[in-house]
């Protein structure tokens, strides 16, 4: 099902039957999105589960001036920056460094099965501030386009291409030390 | 581009380096369309919530035991102002009181007799006074 016939869906009273075919189009594309930033599976179902909740009340005022996809983003992008600053807050409450905490939990987790080098970059993409996070992750992995990410992040094109040379110069410098 | 792992490796650092539990996915599906998935995500906030909760009680601890301390310690409401003389350990303002010197100072007995005089007592009531 694509974002016009949920749309379609959705404005002709077929509520559920619209919610399941946003479920099923987006759920595994947002599990990653957010996977990256919360470093852990069950901290990412929480978020993921909220993230629908927020989509589903939100859609009434879902006006069609960006696409679906775009919108869609948007919320759970604003989602994942409200995790970071709670982590952030609850590493000072603790006493403990925001990047120690997740870099314990990248080490300790269950799921992640990539390479040495990987684990590293996922580790120095967490030493980045937030919004660099999210514009490296869009950029990089996602490989979206700077004028899609504006859109997502209300961004200008030109801050994030920026955010994006400062971040890969970072993360660039971190993994050649990690190369014979 | 030679020594640039991030282009080199591209193709192999964007792969996704993790695994999800079994029928994640299509559990997730009947999760989300399930009631009970509201639930979820107020016990997610609630998660979220507990710092917050634990630093506004840990706050109001501090209030009631400091409130306390300061009533404990402070002069009842109801007091007189001789009980109150008494219990704040002042003398009586005359001016003077943190003029130590003044206070501790010894009033000789001339002292005296100097002031009657200047406040118009005769010499034969101070004589009487001796």
């Amino acid at each position: 099902m694509n974002d016009k016939q949920i749309i379609s869906l959705y404005n002709s009273g077929e509520h559920e039957k619209a919610f399941n075919g946003l479920v099923d189009a987006y759920s595994e594309k947002l599990y990653w999105h957010i996977r990256r930033f919360a470093c852990s599976h069950e901290d990412t179902n929480d978020l993921l589960q909220d993230v629908f909740v927020k989509i589903w009340a939100a859609l009434p005022s879902f006006r069609g001036e960006s696409q679906l996809f775009t919108w869609i983003y948007r919320i759970t992008t604003n989602e994942v920056l409200n995790h970071m600053r709670r982590q952030k807050f609850k590493a000072m409450i603790s006493l403990d460094s925001e990047y120690a905490i997740l870099e314990r939990k990248i080490d300790e987790d269950p799921y992640f099965n990539g390479n040495m080098l990987q684990r590293e970059l996922h580790k120095a993409i967490q030493r980045l501030p937030h919004k660099q996070r999210i514009v490296f992750s869009l950029r990089y992995f996602e490989e979206m386009k700077y004028e899609e990410i504006a859109m997502i992040t209300d961004t200008s094109v030109g801050a994030l291409k920026a955010s994006y040379h400062h971040a890969y110069s970072k993360i660039k410098e971190e993994m050649q030390k990690l190369l014979p | 581009m030679k020594n640039d792992v991030l282009n080199n490796m591209h193709d192999k650092l964007k792969k996704v380096p993790y695994n999800v539990p079994d029928g994640y996915f299509e559990e997730l599906r009947s999760r989300l369309q399930h009631p009970e998935a509201k639930v979820a995500g107020h016990n997610s906030f609630l998660k979220a919530m507990a710092p917050y909760a634990s630093m506004a009680a840990a706050f109001a601890l501090i209030v009631t035991v400091g409130t306390h301390i300061l009533k404990s310690t402070s002069p009842p409401e109801d007091m007189t102002f001789e009980d109150y003389l008494v219990h704040s350990d002042y003398m009586v303002s005359n001016g003077y009181e943190n003029d130590i010197n003044v206070i501790n100072s010894e009033i000789e007995d001339e002292d005296i007799v100097d002031y009657l005089i200047y406040t118009g007592v005769t010499a034969e009531l101070i004589e009487l006074s001796k």
